[in-house]
């Protein structure tokens, strides 16, 4: 036990002093000296997870960083706890995978804003869909707005934010008696609506895709300006009549106190992955998503007019 | 018969040399991390993803899997030897194992910790093998009322934890669930209890919670004690102690095989891993075992049942994940991450698609299992003699383990604090006859009971009688309800007979 100890002591030790001792590179550009810390605050299963995970597979077969990037979930407090340390301790090398989902309750519940970080890129637009299982009693999208409008009580669920989001809209326009289960992450609100215990799910394409092809769910309609292609093809909220078109987009963001060389890196480095085919036919169009690339200075008006959205309320 | 033919073929993947040496690095690689205070699997398998990427997935999977593996056995051995649990799931070992080590059996302890975490795995993965995508879809069928219900039958077992005084254990069981409130509501998403912290907002760690009241506590306790006490009684360190006779090995198979067979079935809920597993096996132990009343006096049945419960559900908890792509755990959560990582599309398709992958990763558990226990077996003889080492040294050994333990849970110094401060309620606790267990209990238990429970009446509209109309529910409350009046029907006829 002793040597054992003392082994992993000095494992350790040898990580921590080599996560630490190195020094910046002497050309000039900056790049990252260490591991590169990516948050993402939702669990992994859902959409977030995947567009990051997507994201760092691509920068590793075309080497774009040096460093080893590790993802780090840390969906406490609904995402709350992740946010406020990449915000409050978070350095040129922590960065955080953030769309109109955690911008949300971080304007609204948490009393933050923008100015806590620094976008970095938006890379793509992503929609919401609403699913039931195979055997629903919901065949298409009026069975399910007759029985809401006939005061059915239908338990719907789905992930936080956007999703929550779309709910409210939902149940202010169409009305009846909808209740909402809220997960860490649609992954979870998957294992609900499998299981029976929810009647419709609001999820990402993404995310459910794996399961409209197996034929355990079909979609019912999405909230989406578009129609989304197959097999997600199902009418809109529009078609059906009401306002209802909501837009998620993702992006990424580091702490406030980036340095703009830094900020200069990651664009760069966001630009390049944006352009890839891997990117556009790997992820973009298998995952039905909408490719919509904005480099750090366009991104961070972008994210600016979602926040005044939010904020009007 | 077709399934065993894929097995078959999942072997002879899994035995190619570089899988089989990956299994076996991925084994070492556990054990370590997982003997160390902090860094749970989950950390564990973060850490070490990177490391694989360098290798074909299925070398890379097989390596991931023998270290969150393995990180079970690891867990184990500092509550043994240190009552500091390793890892969250080692926390009801150390309640058994650390008695033994201190009545001078560590060798038996440890020996019956492997021997438990191997029947455990082994258990696990053959009802994985079996009917694993069929158990992924019944697990499914656990939902918030489900779930809640069962939690309510976990609950009442608290009553057999509280130990001489009821009050005093009832106190230390509301302490553990007003803990547990702490930071996020977790349905509607507002702060609780943080007192307008950073830190608290993310509610109390538990890991840091874990060091603190076990191990930093005992710190104290050494201090206090330390002209008076005198050393473990370590004369009779040697192997051949520590091996089991032909009677305990009666006493623990029992035990084992009943926690492998509910740990396997917790680990494939949604929402529950090793820690649940560990904490209702040892549970069922007290409750059914012949000698459950002797629990936590240092028992190898009580280390059985708590090491296979959590060595099982580590391999239930791959059901969710390869049949359905729905990670059933935390550290399930990561090892998805890596399967997307290699391109692989986890999800009800898997096993359809990629036959090859799927059935070599379970082949490779069997294997990561046997070698787990080759190793963890002969490193035996280096880990009692830990013992040895007298308190003087000890005590800033430990407090150094405990505080390395601490930071690396969260990697902030807010966990030293947080472990410190639960040391010093930690030995008051146990000054004034306090019983800790519960606590930890309804702190694991709490969060997922009140979430579930809240969901349930969510979907009812605020109607109880939703428990009573799904058939699992029903036959939870069922027991749950039979178990809080079987005293009273008891004391009832008991009357009744003295009277006649």
């Amino acid at each position: 036990m002793k040597k054992l100890v003392l082994t992993s002591l000095l494992i350790l030790a040898a990580v921590f002093i080599f996560a630490a001792g190195q020094t910046e590179t002497s050309d000039g550009a900056w790049a990252p000296d260490r591991d590169v810390q990516w948050y993402c605050t939702s669990s992994p299963g859902g959409g977030s997870s995947i567009f990051t995970q997507s994201i760092i597979e691509i920068i590793k077969t075309e080497g774009l960083v040096d460093q080893e990037i590790l993802i780090n979930y840390k969906t406490d407090g609904g995402g709350a706890v992740g946010r406020r340390e990449v915000s409050g301790k978070g350095n040129d090398t922590t960065i955080l995978t953030f769309n109109n989902g955690d911008l949300q309750p971080l304007v609204q519940i948490e009393g933050g804003d923008l100015d806590n970080f620094t976008p970095l890129a938006v890379m793509a637009t992503d929609g919401q869909v609403l699913l039931v299982p195979a055997d629903s009693p919901f065949k298409t999208a009026k069975d399910f707005i007759a029985a809401a409008e006939g005061g059915k009580r239908i338990i719907m669920g789905g992930s936080k934010g956007d999703d929550v989001n779309l709910f409210n809209k939902i149940k202010e326009q169409v009305g009846g008696d909808l209740e909402y289960l809220m997960s860490d992450s649609t992954g979870d609100a998957l294992t609900q609506i499998l299981g029976g215990s929810i009647e419709v799910v609001i999820a990402k394409p993404a995310a459910s895709i794996a399961f409209v092809e197996s034929g355990d769910l079909r979609p019912l309609m999405v909230a989406t300006r578009d129609r989304l292609n197959d097999p997600f093809d199902a009418p809109t909220l529009k078609e059906l009549g009401y306002d209802i078109e909501l837009t998620v987009y993702r992006g990424i963001v580091g702490p406030k106190d980036m340095s703009d060389e830094a900020v200069a890196f990651w664009s760069d480095i966001f630009g390049k992955v944006a352009a890839t085919d891997q990117w556009k036919d790997g992820y973009l169009k298998k995952k039905i998503l909408n490719g919509n690339h904005l480099p750090a200075n366009e991104a961070i008006g972008y994210m600016q007019a979602f926040e005044d959205i939010y904020t009007a309320k | 018969m077709e399934t065993l033919q894929l097995l078959l073929g999942g072997f002879v993947t899994a035995l190619s040399l570089q899988n089989f040496l990956a299994a076996g690095v991925g084994a070492i690689l556990g054990i370590l991390v997982g003997a160390m205070p902090g860094i749970g699997s989950l950390a564990g398998v973060a850490l070490l993803l990177p490391l694989t990427f360098k290798f074909e997935p299925i070398t890379g999977i097989i390596m991931l899997s023998a270290i969150y593996y393995a990180n079970m056995y690891g867990g184990s051995y500092s509550a043994i030897l240190l009552n500091i649990p390793g890892d969250t799931p080692a926390v009801m070992t150390g309640l058994d194992g650390h008695p033994l080590a201190k009545q001078g059996k560590p060798g038996k302890a440890l020996f019956t910790s492997n021997i438990a975490s191997f029947i455990g795995g082994t258990i696990g993965i053959i009802i994985l093998t079996v009917i694993g995508p069929g158990l992924a879809r019944f697990g499914l069928k656990f939902g918030p009322v489900e779930m809640a219900a069962l939690i309510f039958v976990a609950m009442t077992s608290l009553g057999w934890l509280l130990g001489d005084n009821p009050t005093k254990g009832i106190i230390t069981t509301l302490f553990g669930i007003l803990l547990a409130t702490m930071g996020f509501d977790s349905v509607i998403g507002t702060p609780r209890y943080d007192f307008g912290s950073i830190y608290l907002l993310g509610g109390v760690p538990f890991i840091p919670l874990v060091i603190g009241i076990f191990g930093f506590s005992q710190v104290i306790e050494m201090m206090e004690l330390r002209n008076k006490k005198k050393g473990f009684d370590t004369e009779k360190l040697t192997l051949k102690d520590s091996l089991l006779t032909k009677d305990e090995i009666k006493r623990i198979l029992p035990p084992s095989i009943r926690s492998s067979i509910l740990g396997t079935f917790i680990g494939v809920l949604p929402g529950a891993g090793a820690t649940t597993g560990a904490f209702l096996s040892y549970m069922q132990e007290k409750k059914i075992g012949k000698n459950g009343h002797l629990l936590g006096t240092g028992r190898v049945e009580g280390v059985a049942a708590a090491e296979s419960g959590n060595n099982s559900a580590a391999a239930g908890a791959f059901a969710p994940l390869l049949s359905l792509g729905i990670p059933g755990s935390g550290t399930g959560a990561v090892l998805l991450g890596g399967l997307m990582m290699y391109g692989l599309n986890p999800g009800p398709l898997l096993f359809q698609n990629q036959p090859e992958f799927t059935w070599g990763l379970i082949a490779s558990l069997y294997i990561a299992n046997v070698i787990t226990l080759a190793i963890a077996i002969m490193i035996i003889p280096s880990l009692i003699k830990i013992l040895k080492v007298p308190v003087g040294i000890m005590i800033p050994l430990i407090t150094t383990i405990c505080i390395m333990g601490s930071y690396s849970a969260n990697n902030s110094l807010y966990g030293v604090i947080m472990m410190l401060a639960f040391g010093v309620v930690g030995f008051m606790l146990k000054k004034y006859g306090y019983p800790i267990a519960p606590l930890l209990l309804a702190y694991v238990l709490a969060p997922t009971l009140e979430k579930n429970f809240r969901q349930a009446l969510q979907i009812s509209d605020g109607s109880m009688a939703i428990f009573f109309q799904k058939p699992i529910a029903a036959v939870l409350i069922g027991f749950f309800l039979l178990t809080l009046v079987s005293p009273i029907i008891k004391m009832v006829i008991g009357k009744i007979k003295t009277k006649k």
